[in-house]
């Protein structure tokens, strides 16, 4: 299994576990987040993120997951880049995690970046009234 | 292969929480298992896919089932609808 990693602005990380358990109907193991404020040093917070990589690793690798690319979370998460363990992608949404979710078990770190990239890409839609 | 049409009886429809007691039914299955709504086809097996069906109630869903297990498969499937999911209305 490929442990998560959220790290992001604020409660947003937290919120989506709780969307993403909801519909899934349990809370899953070895998810965790970091929710970054304008209050945190990125230099002293990055210890804290590479504590839970490693909470969160199962031997299977990590998948870091971040909002907005060039904010201070996806700046601390990059620097837990480690290729071939731990890879980083932004653009965090509830499809996001939850494609993430359904495929960590038996997906490589590789293949799960490409499922976690296409579910979110696939998630924006633009909706027809209901018929 | 089998076919049959299942129509949506639960009040919130395939919403989330129900496509997610769907998929995990249906990766139970040896089987391939298909959900058609308005010549939209997806793989039950995939939360996304039967969300993105946005079958609400009163609507008329087409489950394909293919394999070793399709009976059974199709059997539970159908039986869950029914049972609105569990949900109770």
């Amino acid at each position: 299994m490929i442990g998560l990693l959220i790290v992001s602005h604020g409660a947003f990380g937290e919120s989506l576990i709780h969307s993403a358990s909801h519909v899934l109907g349990r809370r899953p193991l070895y998810v965790r987040q970091l929710g970054v404020t304008v209050h945190d040093d990125p230099d002293a917070i990055l210890p804290v993120a590479e504590d839970l990589v490693k909470y969160v690793d199962r031997g299977k690798g990590v998948l870091v997951m971040t909002d907005i690319c060039g904010a201070t979370p996806s700046n601390i998460a990059t620097r837990l880049i480690k290729p071939g363990s731990v890879a980083v992608i932004s653009g965090l949404s509830l499809p996001m995690l939850i494609r993430a979710l359904t495929y960590r078990e038996e997906a490589t770190l590789e293949e799960l970046v490409d499922k976690a990239m296409s579910g979110a890409t696939e998630g924006v839609m633009r909706l027809e009234a209901p018929c | 292969m089998l076919k049959r049409a299942i129509k949506v009886t639960n009040k919130l429809g395939l919403h989330a929480r129900a496509s997610a007691k769907l998929t995990q039914a249906a990766s139970k299955f040896e089987s391939a298992i298909w959900l058609t709504r308005n010549g939209r086809r997806v793989n039950a097996k995939s939360i996304m896919g039967v969300m993105m069906l946005a079958a609400g109630i009163g609507t008329t869903v087409e489950l394909e089932t293919e394999g070793p297990d399709e009976a059974a498969a199709a059997g539970e499937i159908e039986a869950l609808f029914n049972d609105k999911f569990g949900e109770g209305e």
